[in-house]
């Protein structure tokens, strides 16, 4: 295939999304079950229904920000075949993308921990002006937080970028079609 | 709660299953008697795309869940259950990649000029196969890990 390949597509985006989501977690529960790490982590009998809720809600959190981020790195189109420009466009895209993703993750991790904070400082008695230093020392974590996040998603999604151009390298291959046999009494060059 | 998730799990799992089936005799009935255009296939490959990756999402979600149940009585890695488990958690890992593949295909197929379109689609076949034999491996797997 030649010329431009549009990527405009809602199934990319979605497919993609969900591809960078899911192998994070799979390689981070591969990763911490074989060094023995999983089940402390996890804690699930002690937790119970509020830890699996918690933990559903994290992986729709990353599910999301992955979506917001692919979809804003993801170019309208690529050239049909590797240029010298097309590593560093991946690095790239791939780099914005996971800045995004990750700071995403961030704020909403902070979001998601506001009516904690405020119920937590509530229950020990705390007054309002407690209660708002709290809040006020979750923004400034939140902020610093987002910023280093945004690092390591910048990182990771160079990586993720880069496994996806292989991918696409892979698909333009097999889906390119085949050259067309030729007719019986077709002439074949002189050996 | 524990249900609700492994109930989740197995579903997505057989959505999976059960859909690259399903895909698999529409190709066989099409290949002995035509009955659409290739557009429309493309259409049932892209419909079946969208469930596959939000049961993906959903399995990978609610795995984490189950083993989170195993609470402190998880079996080790260096354990039979913990090979087996590796080894699940492999296929998972090699069935995102593959599926990913499978979805670029599918799109540059469906964004080839519409006469060759034809031409590339036993390629697109082959690949739901083999999704219904990763599918099914890692099923099995699970169901060993789980009953035996």
């Amino acid at each position: 295939m030649t010329g431009q390949i549009p990527l405009d597509s809602g199934l990319l985006r979605w497919s993609l999304a969900t591809f960078h989501a899911s192998t994070l977690v799979l390689v981070l529960v591969f990763v911490l079950y074989a060094i023995g790490d999983l089940s402390g982590l996890l804690n699930g009998e002690e937790n119970g229904d509020l830890g699996t809720l918690a933990g559903l809600g994290a992986f729709a959190l990353l599910w999301t920000a992955s979506l917001i981020g692919t979809t804003r790195a993801l170019p309208p189109a690529v050239p049909g075949r590797i240029t010298a420009n097309s590593i560093a466009d991946l690095m790239g895209w791939g780099a914005m993308g996971g800045a995004i993703s990750g700071a995403l993750f961030l704020a909403g991790i902070a979001i998601a921990a506001v009516p904690l904070v405020i119920s937590s400082s509530i229950s020990e008695g705390q007054g309002a002006a407690q209660v708002f230093g709290a809040l006020t020392f979750l923004a400034f974590f939140a902020l610093i937080g987002g910023f280093v996040a945004a690092i390591i998603g910048a990182a990771v999604g160079i990586l993720t970028a880069l496994l996806d151009g292989l991918i696409f390298g892979v698909a333009l291959i097999i889906s390119s079609p085949l050259p067309a046999p030729l007719a019986p009494d077709s002439e074949t060059p002189a050996t | 709660m524990a249900f609700l998730v492994r109930g989740l799990h197995v579903g997505s799992v057989s959505f999976i299953l059960g859909g690259a089936l399903l895909l698999l005799i529409v190709f066989y009935l099409h290949r002995t008697e035509p009955f659409s255009s290739p557009a429309v296939m493309l259409k049932l490959m892209q419909a079946y795309e969208y469930g596959f990756w939000a049961a993906m999402g959903l399995i990978v979600a609610t795995g984490v869940g189950n083993v989170a149940h195993f609470g402190e009585g998880l079996p080790g890695s260096e354990s039979t259950w913990g090979g087996q488990f590796i080894v699940k958690l492999a296929l998972v890992g090699l069935l995102l990649l593959f599926s990913t593949v499978r979805v670029l295909a599918l799109h540059l197929v469906q964004s080839a000029p519409t006469q060759t379109q034809g031409a590339r689609m036993g390629v697109l076949e082959g690949m739901y196969g083999a999704t219904a034999v990763l599918g099914l491996g890692i099923g099995g797997l699970a169901v060993a890990l789980t009953h035996f």
